[in-house]
């Protein structure tokens, strides 16, 4: 662990991401203390843009949109890893399932992956959140799903590479049973690629989250959250490009940070899938 | 496969809590109300009854009628298609004039070798980073709120090409510009592949120009990686249209899906899925022709 970090915090970009990235988990903390405003607090002055008051200027109802970027940060972050926890654990269990065991349940796992797949993930989080509603909680749900598969097809193929490995015939040789087999000999020598894996998937579940929040299918206004945000500087784009243009902008960042410490975390964990 | 994604959808949107009565008329809807408002659409029915309906109706083209305002979906799909279509294949044509021709380049210009390295990468990183909703507002405030380019909303009256292409650019490059990075990744790589490859050595010794090698000989090879990035992002292309759409409030299909989603349009809801559904797995079979196409050893099999 220690050595991944030393390894990690040497690269310059890496290093940046997660500065970067801590000041985002800093805000998701003591978001109340950095932002000025209340970020429901609604003033006269509507649609003006950046200025000492109000640096990322102020909305429709002339709330600080500092602030509720700031605020915004612990729906979006919070909703992109969730969303991947969610994902990561009920698919790699299905795809180490799947891979160790074969058989049939390998091939229904299969098929409903490979159905799920064919899918954009934008669609299928549209259709889960028709069948629950809208909400914040509901977004993550849908976005987890999404994912499922993308774990099972990882993960499957990671167990196939190493059931028929020698040490693996040798445990079992020994008389370990199944599930001590899975979890005490598979499951670590595919945790690294997961960790990588889930890395990644955090930047698509953040987009993720936007898109639907976009779309007006996750978190509910007034929620401070990035993609309801730029739905709703869309709205007001007549007035001013500002509104958006913030909102966007933390959401490219984060998604950008999440995806070079992604990045990073495979070149020194996963050399192989360059 | 299509029959499973419409049982699918069919039955998962007739769980749903409060059912289509409750959705249209209100929670306040009385018991008399929703029971005759059930015998009207026949959902009082039992279900494989509704199902074996449903189906019947979509293999003769009907769709049915919306819950909301009664019209029929077949024509309201009809009117919205092409519009989502031609802004899907003028996504897919940007995202290879972009992809494709850096990619080419960045491959076989030896002598830059770093700087194509970074170039690719920085593209790769913001194609992948950059939410395809945030580069379409970027470029709205850019190109239509203050250099007064292109009109922000809307795709125009099809008897005005000139206006249909003039609002197509930016949903199209909005749409294309994300998955160009791929494109021009996997082209890089792929050429730079098969310039390795013995053939090409042998097509070299028998005194063949660069050119011609290049064309001929490494492209075609080359080409079976990019087709099926090219499929793979076309049906994320279609996923992303209903975003796109939306933010450019452009008729379609997506605009459908989310309109009726608002409006808790059941019917509407599941055909515009049907129709998704029918045009990803339309897309992952023209893919798979592509590929026996240019790889005569897929045929064979």
């Amino acid at each position: 662990m220690k050595e991944v970090l030393i390894k990690l915090l040497k690269n310059k970009i890496t290093l940046i991401s997660i500065i970067v990235l801590v000041m985002f988990i800093l805000m998701i903390a003591f978001a109340p203390l950095i932002a000025p405003y209340d970020p429901s607090s609604q003033s006269s002055q509507k649609y003006t843009g950046p200025s000492n008051e109000h640096i990322f200027g102020t909305d429709m109802y002339g709330r600080d949109v500092f602030s509720r970027v700031i605020f915004g940060t612990r729906i979006s972050l919070v909703i992109g890893i969730c969303s991947v926890v969610i994902g990561g654990t009920i698919g790699s269990i299905l795809g180490v399932l799947a891979g160790y065991y074969g058989g049939w349940l390998d091939q229904v796992i299969m098929r409903i992956t490979d159905f799920m797949m064919s899918f954009p993930s934008v669609l299928i989080g549209v259709i889960v959140l028709v069948i629950l509603g809208q909400g914040a909680y509901k977004v993550t749900i849908a976005i987890g799903l999404a994912f499922i598969p993308r774990f099972i097809r990882l993960t499957r193929g990671d167990t196939l590479a190493i059931k028929d490995q020698e040490y693996i015939e040798a445990i079992k040789a020994l008389g370990a049973s199944t599930p001590r087999i899975i979890i005490k000999h598979i499951f670590p020598n595919i945790l690294n690629s997961i960790i990588v894996m889930s890395s990644l998937w955090v930047a698509s579940g953040i987009r993720l989250e936007a898109a639907l929040s976009f779309l007006g299918l996750g978190a509910q206004p007034p929620t401070p959250s990035w993609g309801l945000m730029l739905k709703e500087g869309m709205n007001a784009i007549l007035f001013t490009g500002w509104l958006s243009f913030f909102p966007g902008l933390m959401i490219f960042i984060s998604i950008m940070s999440v995806n070079l410490i992604g990045d990073g975390l495979r070149d020194i964990l996963d050399p192989k899938k360059k | 496969m299509l029959i499973i994604i419409t049982t699918v959808v069919f039955f998962t949107l007739r769980i749903i809590p409060g059912g289509p009565a409750e959705a249209v008329l209100g929670n306040q809807a009385t018991a008399e109300a929703i029971k005759s408002f059930n015998e009207e659409w026949g959902l009082n029915q039992p279900l494989y009854a509704q199902y074996l309906r449903y189906i019947i109706g979509l293999l003769h083209g009907d769709l049915g009628r919306s819950f909301v305002n009664g019209s029929k979906i077949t024509p309201m799909i009809i009117r919205a298609l092409p519009y989502s279509i031609l802004l899907s294949v003028a996504a897919t044509i940007i995202s290879i004039l972009i992809g494709l021709p850096i990619g080419i380049i960045s491959a076989i210009d030896t002598k830059a070798k770093l700087f194509w390295d970074n170039i690719s990468r920085i593209l790769a990183l913001i194609g992948i980073s950059m939410p395809d909703f945030y580069f379409g507002i970027l470029l709205i405030i850019l190109f239509s709120l203050n250099l007064h380019w292109f009109p922000m909303h809307g795709a125009g009256e099809w008897y005005e090409p000139i206006e249909i292409i003039k609002r197509i650019i930016m949903p199209a490059t909005t749409l294309g510009f994300a998955s160009s990075a791929s494109i021009m990744r996997i082209t890089r790589s792929s050429i730079l592949e098969v310039l390795t490859q013995d053939y090409i050595r042998t097509a070299h010794s028998k005194g063949l120009n660069e050119t011609t090698v290049l064309w001929k000989h490494a492209l075609k090879n080359a080409l079976i990686p990019i087709i099926s990035i090219i499929g793979v992002n076309m049906s994320l292309i279609l996923g992303n249209v209903i975003v796109i759409e939306i933010i450019f409030s452009r008729p379609g299909i997506g605009k459908l899906l989310i309109g009726s989603v608002m409006d808790r349009d059941y019917t509407v809801i599941q055909s515009t899925i049907i129709i998704f559904a029918f045009f990803i797995t339309f897309i992952n079979l023209l893919t798979d022709i592509a590929y026996a196409y240019v790889n005569p050893r897929i045929r064979l099999k």
